[in-house]
Parts: structure tokens; C-alpha cells; sequence
């Protein structure tokens, strides 16, 4: 195991540093190109150039031929005790060469159980077993796919009986075991540690910074005394302070703007990659 | 000599001819398609990116050459306050209370002073003034267009005229000497074998020569460039119009990239209709709905992208590309 | 208790409004079960639940616009009450559900859902057909697949 971890950890340090990116969403195409000297790489939702159309095939063709791409899938189901929808897989295997990526993300969560959908991205307890399932469900996924894979923390509203451990050794069993980097979620940290009372900066002392290859941000709004985390909002200070926290400690290569709801103009988003750079350079990660 | 007049071609029956003359056509025609397919390299450069900060004058002059050009310097003119657009008149004239003009590049203000007096919108296109300012600042374009081989260069059209040298030779060849057979046996009724000549060869004329005017790489950056800002046509079609005073940044490359056609139902409507009707008028090429509504479907339909040239935008558009030339 | 029964017991749980209901007064099970399904708590079950409703809700709006318009707020309480009947389901199959529930309703709305859902419906063969044109190899791909998990 640990000649996995140690070989893995090479792996990330040769990763390239991409800045400061976007969350590509349809209705920002035009403006990505024209503002593409302001745009570090784009992430691409995996899920929607699966079975795609001629159209959205060009889409990809065209944004590949202009930024580094980044696929983000959302419904391989990691978790799933009963292992992975292998055709599914294989048609993750055959996006991910055509764009050919640096590495690319999926989250540590499950999407189905037996035959039901769940539809959402839900949370796997903090127990050996899990961590066994994903690691077990990686090691398929390694067959298939070569490209560098980094895993996310989600944004989990449930927490289910585990065995004792804390979400933090949870994610650093599996990143040690697997070899994997982090995509570390920051606005997903905010809204857990409001919702379920942690101290993100406790949180994020206990997870190992130096797999972090990757962050998330975003805006969520407040819906019954919960922070949702839907991506439909602008960002709040405490996520900026936490990137701002992990970009000071962590090798981070590039951060990601997301945004899923009431897309704005680009140019409203602009400014937050902007500040993202200037962080970034701040703590010497990018200039 | 007996031979030249008695062979199985030269006593085959007139229908049986005309039927193995027209399949001769066909395959001549289709293996002319395929060599020249081979003659336009250029796409086998990397593609062109699309670019930083698209100029939509550029952007016009590739798509559909000096008179698409001709027009968005007129709808440029009319968003910013300088000219007025008055569909009922069929008229383009000076706003009377234009702003400053130095912001106007050259052409623009040749353009506008041309409107000091009210101008039929189709004079645009006829009246020496502008169309010189025009064609200067396309000829600019063309250069780069033939640098980044947006364009056939001059030997891919001395070599698609060789290739089309041979064919033309079977074509006429074949034909020419039946007919010779024909009327030494006294036959006069061969207008069907003349017919299918000409047509043939007229054929062959317009795959060699009226192939687009872009290159294979060209009509590839073009439909890149209608992928990557598909998007503006909604905000084009929501435009508020001159009255508004604002100026709207996807209005021009919005035109630039898909035509006039994106203003329907916008605040440019009679912009539109105003231009709709000259080209209709003038000789010169697309119409503005028919010119989105290639573009619309062009990109679907990418596998017209042959030797022939006969795909959607690219050739409905041609025509005002000749007066580029 | 095994990991894929208490995935299956989550999954369960947040697409089925009914189970939920008996989850406070006790756990709708026995034995190993039970004791899990005790550790949760129903608030969180609740509460994300609603999340997967909401999302379920805002991708059957974009699929059925006019209906959406046409029930204004009443939108909410009417697809609250065809989640209730249905567990999750992919967007579009949802929409036509959504669709077919709506248009046995009374009153203007049933005639708009209905006319909306029998154009998704053309809406997906022409998808089809479309992606015959495009790649008939994965159609067939696709199509196969499919036969065989049905079988
Ligand atoms: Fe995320």
C-alpha cells in the first residue's frame, strides 16, 4: 500500500499548475472565448458529453482546442457497495481520452443502492467498510482509466452511524490507501462545518493538505437555517477565508469557480477568478 | 478510316449513348470531386483558434465578403447614435444630433459623411464612395486571410483548374465524337447530346471554379465560430434597439458571425428589413434569412464540407465574396 | 450491518416520503437494522430529502415551461404531491410523469400538461432519431444493453 500512496504522491507533484478556472456551463460559452486570456482552464461537467449529440461533441472538440479541460463526473457512485456500472465507466474511460486531461475528479459519495437512484450525491459512513468499498471501486476504475483521478469531499446533510471515525481520517484513509489526490471543496467545508457545528480550520488541520491538488468554490444560499450548497449564489467571505487558508499551505494547481443555478453574465464572475489568481500568487502557487 | 465511323461506340444507338454518356459524366465529375478534395490541404493545418478579441468587421468580410462588411459598418454606425435607419423611406441618413466622430475609425467615417445626404439603403452597395472605403479595408483582411490560408491560395486554383483539364477532355472528347459520327451518317437530331455536354461541362466549371470562396480551413474556423458564440443569438434577438442608447457588445459579433437574420424580432428589426430588401435588390448574394438560417443548419450538415462546395452558408454567401475579389 | 443494506436504506428513505413519516415514531424495522436506523436522525433525513425534491423540481420546470407558468405557485404543492407517488426518477421520465399526473387534474391546467407532455415525448424521438443519424453504432450499442437488462 504504501508504494501506492508514495508513487501517487508523485504523480501529484508533476501535476500542472492550471490557476485560477471555471465551471464550464452552456450558457457561458460565448463569454469563455471572448475572455479566455482572463480564464486559467475549464471544468467540464463529465456526465453531460456522455451519450451526447453530434453538437455537444463539437462543443468539446471546440473548448478543447481552446482551454485545458478538466472532467468532473457526478454519477460514477464510488460508494456503491455494489460496485460500478462498468458500461458507464467505459464511456467515462473514452471522454476522458478524447479531451485528454491532466487528471480529472469524481466525489467520494454514492449515487445508487441496489435499484434506486438516489438522484443527489449522498454520503457514505465513516467506517472501514467504505473506505474498503471506494477503494475496491478505484482500483476498477485505475483498470479503465489511467489519467490521474482526484476525489471530493461532499456537501452531506445526513450523517450516518459510522464506526468512530471522523469525516477527516475517513478522507485521509481513503487518499492514503488509493493513492489519490484531494479536490477539497471549500464552500462544500463551509456549509458542512455551519450545518453540523465543526471548525472548518480544526477540519482542515487534521486532512493531509498535500494531496490537495484542487479546490471548489461556490455560493449556496440559506433555506430553513441550512446552508444548501447550490451553487446559485455569490461567495461568501468565510469560503474566500478558507481558500484563502488552504492556498497557504496546501500545492494547490488550480481552483474552480462553480456555479449551477441563476448563471449570471461572465462578467460577473470575472472578478472572482481575478481574485482567485491574486491569491494564488500571494502564497507563490501561480503568478 | 472505316473504323473511326464504324465502331460499337460510334453505331451504338442514340439512348443506349446518351444513357453510357451520362454515367461517363457522373464518374468524371465524381472522381474531379475527389482529386480536388485532395488539392485544399489546409485543413490539415492545426485550426485556427478563435480569436481573443474578435474583430466583427473581420469576422463579416470571411463570411460573406465586402457587402456584409458594408452592412454592419452601417448597423455599427446606427446602434452608437450616428446614422438613423428608416425602413419606411427605404433611407439611411445622419442622426441629427450625432456624438463625437473621433471615435470613428476610417471607414466609418467615410461611411457616415457619405450619409450627409439621405442614401437609398441598396446604394451602399453600388455608390463608388463607400464601396471603396470597403473594399480598402477588406483587402486588408484578404491578406490575412490568404497568410492563415483561410482562403484557397492561388495554386490550389491553378491546380484544380489542371485537374479539371482531363475531365473537361472526356467530357468534350466523348461527346464531341460521337457527335462527329453521328452527322457523318447524316444524323441531325443529336440537341439531347449537345444538352448533356453543356451540362457536364458547366457542371464541371462550377466544381472547379464556384467551390466557396473559403478554404476547407476557413469554412472550418467559420463554423468555429459559430459553435463558440451560438450564444449571442439570443441577446442579439433581445436587443433594445438605437433608441436606447446603449450599446450592446454582442449586437456586432453577433451579426458579424451568423448575419443580419439574428436581428428578427430585435430593437434592429427595421435595420433588417431594410437590408433584406436591397440584397434583393442588389445582386449580391445572401439574403440575411437565408444566410442565418444556412448557418443555423450548416453546422449540422458538416459532411457538405466536399470539394463541391456546396454547403449552407459558405456558397449562398459567395456571391458577395466576388466583390471582394 | 452491511454497508450496501444501509445504502439501500438511505436511498429508500429519502425518495419515499411515506417511509420517512414512520421514522420518527420508531424505526420502520427489526433487529441490527433498527439500531442503525435509530442512529439517524430524521430532522437530517428530512432535510435532505427536500434537497433531492428540489433538485428533482428545478429539472422538471426547465423540461415543462409552460405548466410550470401556467400553476405559478401552486407548482410546489402539486409536484410535492406526485414526488409522494413516485420515487426519484431521471428528469425527463419525471417530467412526463409529472406531466400525466398533471393532466388529470382540474381545471386549464390538465389540457396545457397534457399537450406539453406529448411533445417531450416527439421531443425524444426526434432525439433518437437524431442520434441514429449521428452514431447508429451506439444506438444499436444502447439498444442492446438495454434488451439485456430487461431480459
Ligand atoms: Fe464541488
Amino acid at each position: 500500500m504504501e508504494v501506492v500512496a508514495e508513487a501517487a504522491e508523485g504523480v501529484v507533484n508533476s501535476l500542472p499548475v492550471l490557476g485560477a478556472g471555471l465551471g464550464f456551463r452552456e450558457p457561458l460559452r460565448a463569454g469563455v472565448f471572448l475572455y479566455r486570456d482572463r480564464i486559467g482552464f475549464l471544468e467540464i461537467t463529465a456526465d453531460h458529453y456522455l451519450d451526447a449529440p453530434a453538437r455537444k461533441l463539437r462543443e468539446l472538440d471546440l473548448l478543447a482546442e481552446h482551454f485545458t479541460l478538466i472532467p468532473h463526473g457526478l454519477d460514477l457512485s464510488l460508494g456503491s457497495a455494489g460496485g460500478l456500472d462498468l458500461g458507464y465507466l467505459k464511456k467515462l474511460a473514452t471522454l476522458i481520452r478524447r479531451v485528454g486531461c491532466p487528471w480529472w475528479s469524481e466525489h467520494i459519495a454514492f449515487m445508487r443502492a441496489g435499484g434506486v437512484r438516489v438522484g443527489h450525491l449522498a454520503p457514505l459512513p465513516y467506517t472501514r467498510e467504505a473506505v474498503d468499498t471506494i477503494c475496491r471501486n478505484l482500483a476498477v476504475v485505475r483498470e479503465a482509466i489511467e489519467r490521474p483521478l482526484i476525489l471530493e469531499n461532499i456537501a452531506y446533510q445526513v450523517v450516518l452511524p459510522g464506526d468512530g471515525r471522523s469525516e477527516p481520517e475517513f478522507l485521509a484513509e481513503i487518499l492514503e490507501r488509493s493513492g489519490c489526490g484531494l479536490l477539497l471543496d471549500v464552500a462544500n467545508l463551509h456549509a458542512n462545518a455551519i450545518n453540523h457545528g465543526f471548525d472548518p480550520r480544526a477540519w482542515l488541520d487534521r486532512i493531509p493538505l498535500d494531496r490537495v491538488v484542487q479546490l471548489h468554490f461556490a455560493g449556496g444560499h440559506w433555506k430553513d437555517g441550512e446552508l444548501i450548497d447550490s451553487h446559485s449564489r455569490k461567495v461568501d467571505e468565510a469560503v474566500w477565508d478558507l481558500m484563502d487558508a488552504v492556498l497557504a499551505r496546501a500545492p494547490v494547481r488550480g481552483v474552480v469557480l462553480e456555479r449551477d443555478e441563476k448563471i449570471p453574465p461572465i462578467e460577473e464572475l470575472l472578478p472572482d477568478l481575478e481574485r482567485v489568481r491574486r491569491t494564488g500568487a500571494r502564497h507563490g502557487l501561480w503568478n | 478510316m472505316d473504323f473511326l465511323i464504324h465502331n460499337p461506340l460510334a453505331d451504338m444507338s442514340g439512348m443506349r449513348f446518351l444513357a453510357l454518356y451520362v454515367c461517363v459524366i457522373g464518374l468524371t465529375l465524381v472522381w474531379y470531386v475527389r482529386r480536388r478534395r485532395g488539392v485544399d490541404r489546409s485543413d490539415q493545418l492545426p485550426p485556427l483558434q478563435v480569436p481573443l478579441n474578435p474583430d466583427p468587421y473581420q469576422i463579416a468580410c470571411l463570411r460573406g465578403g465586402a457587402n456584409e462588411v458594408a452592412r454592419l459598418i452601417v448597423l455599427s454606425l446606427v446602434e452608437r447614435g450616428y446614422l438613423v435607419a428608416n425602413s419606411e423611406a427605404g433611407q439611411i441618413e445622419q442622426h441629427a444630433s450625432y456624438p463625437e466622430l473621433g471615435l470613428l475609425t476610417r471607414e466609418e467615417r467615410q461611411v457616415f459623411d457619405w450619409c450627409a445626404t439621405p442614401r437609398e439603403s441598396k446604394e451602399l452597395f453600388t455608390d463608388p464612395v463607400p464601396q471603396a472605403a470597403i473594399r480598402e479595408l477588406c483587402a486588408g483582411y484578404e491578406l490575412w486571410f490568404q497568410r492563415e490560408h483561410l482562403v484557397p491560395a492561388g495554386d490550389v486554383k491553378t491546380e484544380s483548374w489542371r485537374l479539371a483539364k482531363p475531365a473537361l477532355g472526356v467530357i468534350l472528347g466523348l461527346g464531341g465524337y460521337k457527335l462527329l459520327a453521328a452527322l457523318a451518317k447524316g444524323r441531325s437530331n443529336v440537341v439531347f447530346l449537345l444538352l448533356l455536354a453543356l451540362f457536364g461541362v458547366v457542371g464541371l466549371l462550377i466544381l472547379c471554379f464556384g467551390g466557396g470562396r473559403l478554404s476547407a480551413r476557413g469554412r472550418k474556423h467559420l463554423r468555429s465560430l459559430e459553435e463558440a458564440f451560438s450564444g449571442l443569438k439570443p441577446q442579439v434577438a433581445g436587443a433594445g434597439g438605437a433608441s436606447t442608447g446603449s450599446v450592446n457588445p454582442a449586437l456586432l459579433l453577433g451579426v458579424a458571425v451568423f448575419g443580419a437574420g439574428v436581428l428578427a424580432g430585435s430593437g434592429y428589426d427595421d435595420f433588417r428589413r431594410l437590408y433584406a430588401r436591397s440584397q434583393s435588390d442588389s445582386s449580391s448574394g445572401c439574403g440575411a434569412s437565408s444566410c442565418s438560417s444556412g448557418s443555423d443548419g450548416g453546422g449540422d450538415s458538416g459532411g457538405g464540407d466536399g470539394g463541391g462546395g456546396g454547403d449552407g452558408g459558405g456558397s449562398g454567401c459567395g456571391g458577395c465574396g466576388g466583390g471582394g475579389e | 450491518m452491511e454497508l450496501a443494506r444501509q445504502q439501500a436504506w438511505l436511498a429508500r428513505l429519502s425518495t419515499d416520503a411515506g417511509l420517512r413519516e414512520r421514522l420518527p415514531a420508531g424505526p420502520p424495522a427489526a433487529g441490527e437494522e433498527a439500531a442503525w436506523l435509530a442512529g439517524l436522525s430524521a430532522r437530517q433525513v428530512e432535510a435532505f430529502a427536500e434537497t433531492l425534491l428540489r433538485k428533482r423540481r428545478s429539472a422538471v420546470r426547465g423540461l415543462l415551461p409552460q405548466s410550470t407558468r401556467s400553476l405559478g405557485p401552486r407548482f410546489g404543492e402539486l409536484f410535492r404531491a406526485h414526488a409522494a407517488r413516485r420515487g426519484h426518477l431521471a428528469p425527463f421520465d419525471d417530467a412526463r410523469a409529472f406531466a400525466e399526473f398533471l393532466a388529470v387534474q382540474p381545471g386549464p391546467i390538465a389540457a396545457i400538461a397534457r399537450r406539453e407532455g406529448a411533445a417531450l415525448r416527439r421531443g425524444r424521438v426526434l432525439q433518437a432519431a437524431r442520434l441514429l443519424l449521428d452514431k447508429p453504432a451506439q444506438l444499436l450499442r444502447d439498444l442492446v444493453a438495454h434488451t439485456a437488462k430487461d431480459g
